[in-house]
């Protein structure tokens, strides 16, 4: 599903700043990668490369085959909206927009029939847990419920992988243990491909593979037994 | 189209669940810009509309008929009854008189003591009833009477010729001081002396500065009949233009010259110039004053939701649809703006002023708002621009950031 070969990452400035050093590693297709290290590790970098949201300095990222580094900005963007779901760190919604319509937007900006897409995010709130509060604001849901949405949000255009950074590092250990309960259930039942930060120790038992990272370069990569 | 409706939802949702009191804020500074800029041009406007009509209905009617200029060039027109009988016979004549023109000097002995105070100026001959009908100049006397037809020892003078109705005393602008039932003495340019009792002296507001004498007098002094230096007609422009009873005249006349009261106006023109710039400043800055707004408001706006912008664009909404959401709430913020300050000055500004004219010169000029469609037109169109731009120059500002900079802030 996802192939990265010697990703490189150096953020620009008076003193350039090597974060990713030379990175290569593979996903399937179904599987959950967790990303772990210490803080500056470049996790986030990574995670950023991968998701089109920054562009690497060398390197190569291929997804289904697809090297997509060679996509122009626009296509970046309409790969991420037809290919990629996100969930952010913090609960990353729009505030004037309710729950239904916070998950409902990458499907409408995608095209999608409002019958259609109306009926999916309910769907994917209920799956979410958060049927009952289709009509919610973000300020009026808790911290768990706003990263559910985020998580339902992200897969309403039927991504092929989900990107999620940090997702449980702001919720409780009861809302942390749903969200990633969620994820499991999704590549259970979905076969989604889900990659995650996270620093938490407790969380890598979700993985099916786990990327150590140290000083921008892979210090282990292997699969939780 | 679907980027469009997203544009759209995003737009709506913002609006209306936005900041209320921002959005009020905003729409009440557009709204006063907007209104500022149709008040102050409309008064500008009516300001030359109603010295356009004072003119009309104090000096000079719609339409001139004047002697024969080509191929020579004739004093007076003859046989002026058989014209402005021709000239009735149009639809939407609604009065009509004329004119003897005569250069002359007016002459008066205040003190009685022969020292003479004198001024020139031209006299005219009119018709007085049907003077009456046309101009209002002897319907606001200051004292005295109207000429009656048959008057040939009488005068009118306006109150600037007279002297001392309050205005500022110049040496040989005036007669200092002439009352009605006064002797003043008028020498023609043709030699004749005559002298004349004041029967009236009218407001001089408008500062036509015409003394009046019986076209019979007239007639008298000139040794003619049945003639006239010019012909003056008023027509009511609601039935047709004015253009159209111009060529109707001038075709049933085609040796005299006739012209209508714009080719009349001379060194009044530059005024209505410099009204139009001073409207055209205002306008401008007006439509600055509300483009700045918006700008900063919507720049704000953005900033403050760079975060929510940057998400967006992570989510593979493209920059395009944000851009766009911010325009087209900038185009309803104008929208309404342009909508209060138009239900203001045309619902409540304009009406309240017929209603209860100010005016401006008393008798003479009301302060009024005057538009005309172009100029709505305009100063709707200038609005929209400003809006269009100030929503979409600051929004692109942020919206193209890099996504994690617009995340992290």
């Amino acid at each position: 599903m996802i192939k990265v070969e010697n990703l490189k990452k150096t953020y620009p400035g008076k003193v350039p700043t090597p974060a990713l050093k030379g990175v290569t590693f593979s996903v399937a297709k179904g599987e959950i990668l967790v990303i772990t290290g210490r803080s500056g590790s470049g996790k986030s970098t990574l995670l950023h490369q991968l998701s089109l949201i920054d562009t690497p300095t060398e390197g190569e990222i291929l997804i289904e085959d697809q090297n997509i580094l060679a996509l122009t900005d626009s296509q970046k963007t309409k790969f991420r909206l037809e290919n990629l779901g996100y969930v952010f760190q913090e609960y990353a919604l729009i505030a004037e927009l309710d729950a239904m319509e916070n998950v409902y937007i990458p499907a409408m900006a995608l095209g999608t029939p409002p019958a259609e897409y109306e009926k999916r995010a309910a769907e994917l709130l209920r799956i979410v847990g958060l049927g009952e509060r289709m009509d919610h604001y973000p300020s009026e849901l808790s911290g768990g419920e706003q990263q559910r949405v985020a998580i339902a949000r992200a897969l309403i255009n039927n991504p092929k992988i989900i990107f999620a950074d940090e997702p449980t590092a702001n919720l409780d250990t009861v809302s942390a243990k749903v969200v990633l309960d969620l994820f499991r259930k999704l590549k259970k039942e979905m076969k989604q491909t889900i990659v995650m930060i996270t620093h938490e120790e407790d969380d890598l038992k979700y993985a099916d593979q786990v990327l150590w990272l140290k000083d921008g370069l892979i210090e282990k990569l292997g699969k939780v037994k | 189209m679907k980027d469009l409706k997203t544009s759209f939802f995003i737009a709506v949702k913002s609006i209306t669940r936005g900041n209320k009191s921002m959005l009020a804020l905003m729409i009440f500074i557009l709204s006063l810009s907007f209104l500022n800029m149709m008040f102050i041009s409309g008064v500008l406007a009516g300001i030359w509309e109603s010295e356009l009509n004072a003119m009309i209905s104090f000096a000079v009617g719609h339409i001139t008929v004047n002697p024969q200029q080509q191929p020579t060039m004739k004093q007076y027109i003859s046989n002026q009854d058989t014209i402005r009988a021709n000239i009735r016979t149009i639809p939407g004549i609604v009065a009509m008189v004329r004119h003897y023109h005569m250069a002359g000097s007016l002459s008066y002995d205040k003190d009685k003591n022969g020292q003479l105070r004198s001024i020139s100026g031209v006299i005219l001959g009119i018709d007085p009833a049907e003077e009456q009908k046309m101009f209002i100049t002897q319907n606001i006397m200051l004292s005295g009477t109207r000429l009656s037809p048959e008057d040939t020892d009488q005068i009118v003078l306006s109150s600037a010729v007279a002297g001392g109705y309050g205005a500022i005393e110049r040496l040989g602008s005036d007669l200092g001081g002439a009352r009605v039932g006064d002797k003043i003495q008028a020498t023609y340019s043709n030699g004749i002396i005559r002298t004349y009792t004041i029967k009236g002296i009218y407001d001089d507001a408008l500062g036509i500065n015409q003394t009046f004498i019986t076209a019979k007098e007239a007639e008298s002094i000139l040794s003619i009949s049945n003639s006239a230096s010019q012909i003056m007609v008023k027509v009511d422009l609601a039935r047709a233009p004015l253009s159209s009873y111009e060529e109707k005249i001038q075709a049933m006349m085609p040796n005299l010259s006739v012209k209508n009261y714009t080719s009349g106006l001379g060194s009044v023109a530059s005024f209505q110039q410099a009204l139009d710039m001073i409207s055209g400043i205002v306008g401008a800055i007006s439509v600055l004053v509300a483009a700045i707004t918006i700008f900063v408001l919507i720049y704000v706006n953005a900033l403050n939701k760079q975060r929510q912008i940057g998400i967006l664009k992570a989510i593979g909404i493209k920059q395009n649809i944000i851009v766009n959401a911010y325009i087209i709430q900038s185009l309803f913020y104008t929208i309404c703006g342009i909508s209060i300050g138009a239900a203001v000055v045309f619902g409540f500004l304009n009406p309240l002023l017929r209603a209860h004219p100010v005016p401006l010169i008393k008798g003479v000029m009301n302060l009024m708002l005057a538009f005309t469609s172009r100029g709505i037109f305009v100063g709707i169109l200038s609005f929209a621009v400003a809006g269009f731009l100030a929503g979409l120059i600051p929004s692109r500002m942020v919206a193209k950031k890099d996504i994690l900079k617009a995340i992290w802030g």
